[in-house]
């Protein structure tokens, strides 16, 4: 009976995203079951082939066979998408909670900040960060744990600020509970369900914006191969071989499409628990 | 007996539901009543009852999820249910007008009140400048000073009595000839609530309207009304001119809400809040079969369970929905308590 | 007057902002590899002439006093020399600020073209197959990356059809507008997406409010009612929205240029990363931090603008 209830209760929207991200997660773990070309081999007699049964997704101007080179991509490109939202999910809420619950000059410090991060539009900084570092997958997420934290800590920032004085806390510090246990026990649980439902969309933006900087040379480096990179290689062959750039791009739209699904069946589900 | 022609608005046998999470709530049952020409009529009852929805029913502006399912409302001469979207239209604003409880979210906050009032007077043929000094006009009969000024002004920048005036003028800028006053005074504090019935009996008068007045407050119905009707659980289930019904009332819901009523002569005349009867409505998706407030009557018998009483007309123009209303005579109501 | 003190205000509170992204900007400058006299000279310029060139451009002082020069040049308004371009740098940037201003223009156009009509049938039909389909449509297009479908669009329209020029926006005032309708589709989808839901659920709150339904009881048409009720009070938070966005355009132009080949601050960028042409890489910077604060200064004046409940505070 309860199993049937929670059935029912499931939301569309957040199935259809576990769909998609299970069949590419299955993509990301076991690239090798689906196709046993070697995503960085060459081979000059096969160049700029069509799609055919030989080569699904048709080779580049290497030789390397496409369809290989975009499922071996799928675990770098999701892991950006998650690693660049989990760190500054981690540190933005700290900062949010420590802002939030103790106010005064620790709360301004931190805000000020955030303040100033603010002030930089989300790509610029990503590539002034990347121009220090050499380009590559560090460089890559040094700059997105840079740029995302300061979201998450105005948010989690301002649900303390609601959650702070209710009553449930009033009662933990009248018990006299250390800080660390009120913040952990009585406040996170309760403020966590905005960062959330950001956060699904952030791995969105953040998996875009890491192709975005494959695309532009400044991200996941050749021939290491990744969604933007193979975009990036393929637009010196628009008219001739589209498939270079096209079939990256639709794994790229599945998989966000897919966390896209999972945030707004979240926010569904979080918002109407709130309710 | 008044003939059709006294009467502008005559509701029939209206029926209403909402279908809401997979529920019917029967949120009218039969409500009939009419209006005439040149008078205020009441509708009273606890809040739920069912005031809005008859109210809005009649312009036929309820929500997606509402459904009449039976009756007539005949304005004049047309049935109003049979009428098409944009021949409503055509009622709604210029033959009915409607005033909200709440001017602060009735009017548009971010259009000026003269933006509010042209657009009654869209289909009229003045000019922008011979629509200013009708607006203006309007402000002043209203009682709004300087209206040069304050037309180009929002509602936010109107003071709490000038807001509900506002309103008043932008209804009666499409020169309807019944107003609908869903609650006009709950909103406002007494002395402003003083000013504002003040005002609207001065309109009934100047501006030649009917009106259907919707109130919790049995002190407005005093001063305003000249018939009223009482209200309960989506029926009507009394109705009398003003003083008979406070003189006599012969339903015992009207007797419990006039004995909820403060009794200090001093006291009596403003602030008559209705102190709820004890128990509450019944649930509008499971109805009794008896008689609607059987749950909190003192007169009830086994009839009332298994009946659902008529509407009987227990003297010339009062009429009453109780199978026991005789039980009642003698029981002088509200001119009884405030003068003994 | 109250408009030019809040504005003055404002400013004053975006200076100190301004000065420590400014020191941020300097010192991850510095923190760049390789040495900037050596990238200017080659790799074949003896030890003398990098020495001068050094003391040239001040690098053989300390920090602070090279942060002191490079703020007083920039009060000045002398951004230094470009290494690539050797030019002013920023001569340059206004070179290239208006190609990235009109961009953002044509972007802006574009996705209240593609958002409001969405939106607003999304928000009145809520929960029936129009509500999700376009609900749908702008999942999709939030997860489609902006450098793919211009691409896609150039293989379509200017490769397959040749309607559009494949790179660049030409010389003249047609061509501006030929070469911007691409670009400006392109960043038009993904803030549609964002505008849909917005207006979407604003349209929500606003129809079954109190003033729609008296001025539905004043007998105005759908249409009017539409338009200067529902629409009038809905587009307020989406056009904040919408200004707020300007700033992410701006990231994103930083792609759809090079996607392009407009020739904008954001191509500059690129390019000036590519070289390591670093005096342009630190004016693009400051100019976008610059840019990113007057446009939130002129979000809230807009705002007041258009909800006269708000008052600049
Ligand atoms: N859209 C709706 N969907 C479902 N039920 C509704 C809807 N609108 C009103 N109702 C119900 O219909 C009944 C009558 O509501 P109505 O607003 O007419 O009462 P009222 O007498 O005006 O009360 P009040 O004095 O509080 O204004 C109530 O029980 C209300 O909950
Ligand atoms: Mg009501």
């Amino acid at each position: 009976m309860i199993k049937l209830k929670k059935c029912k209760q499931l939301n569309p929207s957040l199935l259809a995203g576990l769909t998609i991200i299970i069949v590419i997660s299955v993509l990301a773990f076991i690239p090798g079951a689906f196709t046993h070309y070697n995503p960085t081999d060459i081979a000059s007699d096969s160049i700029l082939k069509a799609p055919s049964d030989l080569h699904l997704f048709g080779t580049d101007n290497f030789g390397r066979d496409i369809f290989s080179r975009v499922i071996y991509a799928t675990r770098i490109d999701v892991m950006i998408g998650i690693f660049s939202v989990l760190i500054p999910f981690i540190i933005g809420t700290t900062l949010g909670l420590i802002s939030g619950y103790y106010g005064g000059k620790i709360d301004s410090l931190i805000m000020r900040t955030v303040d100033i991060f603010m002030a930089f539009p989300y790509m610029v900084l990503a590539i002034a960060i990347v121009a220090i570092e050499q380009a590559g997958l560090w460089a890559l997420f040094l700059s997105m744990w840079l740029v995302s934290w300061k979201e998450y800590a105005r948010l989690i920032r301002s649900e303390v600020l609601v959650v702070k004085n209710a009553e449930y806390v009033e009662a933990a510090k009248v018990l006299a509970y250390s800080d660390f246990r009120i913040i952990t026990r009585s406040i996170l649980p309760n403020v966590l369900s905005s960062a959330i439902i950001y956060a699904a969309s952030d791995v969105v933006m953040c998996m875009l914006s890491g192709a975005a900087m494959s695309y532009l040379g400044l991200g996941v480096q050749a021939p290491t191969p990744e969604w933007g990179a193979i975009i990036s290689g393929g637009k010196a062959f628009l008219s001739t071989a589209w498939w270079i750039t096209i079939f990256p791009g639709i794994f790229l739209v599945v998989t966000g499409f897919g966390f896209s699904l999972i945030g707004d069946g979240l926010s569904d589900i979080l918002r109407k628990g709130r309710a | 007996m008044n003939t059709a022609k006294d009467t502008i608005l005559k509701v029939d046998n209206l029926k209403l539901q909402f279908s809401s999470n997979g529920q019917t709530l029967n949120a009218l049952n039969g409500i009939s009543f009419s209006i005439r020409r040149g008078e205020t009529f009441g509708f009273v009852g606890e809040s739920g009852c069912g005031k809005s929805t008859t109210s809005r029913a009649i312009l036929r502006l309820l929500a997606d999820n509402a459904k009449i399912t039976d009756g007539t409302i005949y304005y004049n001469e047309t049935d109003l249910l049979k009428l098409s979207e944009k021949d409503l239209r055509k009622i709604r604003g210029k033959e009915i007008g409607m005033i909200f409880q709440d001017p602060m979210t009735a009017l548009n906050p971010v259009l000026t009140i003269r933006k509010q009032i042209f657009e009654q007077l869209r289909d009229t043929k003045l000019s922008s400048k011979e629509k200013e000094i009708v607006a203006i006009e309007i402000m002043n009969k209203v009682g709004i000073p300087l209206p040069e000024k304050r037309l180009n002004e929002y509602i936010f920048q109107y003071s709490g009595g000038m807001r509900q005036r506002a309103m008043i003028a932008i209804t009666l800028a499409g020169n309807p000839k019944l107003l609908i006053a869903d609650e006009p005074t709950t909103a406002l504090d007494v002395t402003i609530q003083d000013q504002i019935i003040k005002l609207l009996n001065h309109v009934k008068e100047d501006f030649g309207v009917s009106i259907l007045l919707i109130t919790h407050d049995l002190g407005v119905v005093g001063r305003m009304c000249d018939r009223v009707a009482v209200m309960y659980a989506g029926y009507i289930v009394e109705m009398a001119d003003t003083y008979t019904l406070f003189s006599a009332p012969r339903h015992p819901y009207t007797k419990g809400l006039m004995d909820a009523l403060p009794k200090l002569p001093q006291e009596q005349t403003r602030n008559e809040e209705m102190k709820p009867i004890p128990g509450a409505l019944p649930s509008l998706s499971d109805l009794p079969q008896g008689c609607p407030f059987v749950s909190r009557c003192q007169l009830h018998q086994t009839l009332c369970q298994d009946q659902l009483p008529t509407m009987q007309e227990i003297s010339p123009g009062h009429f009453a929905r109780c199978h026991y209303f005789h039980k009642l005579e003698g029981c002088t109501g509200l001119i009884n308590c405030t003068k003994g | 007057m109250d408009l030019l003190s809040y504005i003055l205000k404002r400013v004053l509170q975006i200076i100190p902002v301004f000065i420590i992204a400014t020191i941020l900007i300097f010192f991850l400058m510095r923190l760049i590899p390789g040495d900037p006299a050596l990238v200017m000279l080659g790799e074949k310029a003896t030890p003398e002439s990098l020495a001068l060139l050094r003391s040239k451009m001040g690098l053989d002082q300390s920090y602070f006093t090279q942060f002191y020069l490079f703020f007083k040049n920039l009060i000045c308004f002398d951004l230094g020399t470009s290494i690539k371009y050797k030019e002013p740098v920023l001569l340059l940037l206004g070179d290239k600020l208006m190609t990235t201003v009109w961009l953002i223009i044509s972007s802006l156009f574009f996705s209240l073209l593609f958002s409001i009509i969405p939106g607003y049938y999304s928000g009145i039909h809520k929960d029936k197959p129009v509500d999700y389909i376009f609900r749908l449509l702008s999942l999709l297009s939030l997860a489609t990356p902006a450098f793919w479908i211009g691409l896609v669009l150039l293989t379509l329209f200017s490769v397959q059809v040749n309607w559009f020029p494949v790179s660049g926006w030409g010389n003249t005032f047609e061509e501006h507008i030929l070469g911007l309708i691409l670009p400006g589709i392109t960043q038009g989808i993904g803030v549609a997406a964002v505008l849909i839901r917005n207006l979407r659920n604003n349209v929500i709150d606003v129809k079954d409010s109190d003033y729609v339904n008296y001025a539905r009881s004043k007998g105005l048409s759908n249409f009017q009612i539409g338009i200067h009720h529902i629409l009038r009070n809905a587009l307020i938070p989406t056009t904040t929205l919408l200004s707020m966005r300007i700033a992410t355009m701006l990231s994103g132009s930083i792609v759809v240029e090079t996607v392009f080949g407009l020739p904008g601050i954001g191509a500059l960028l690129v390019n000036g990363i590519y070289a390591r042409d670093y005096p342009v890489v630190q004016g693009v910077v400051l100019l976008f931090v610059l840019l990113v604060m007057v446009i939130n200064l002129a979000t809230d004046i807009i705002y007041s603008f258009l909800d006269p409940r708000v008052k600049l505070s």
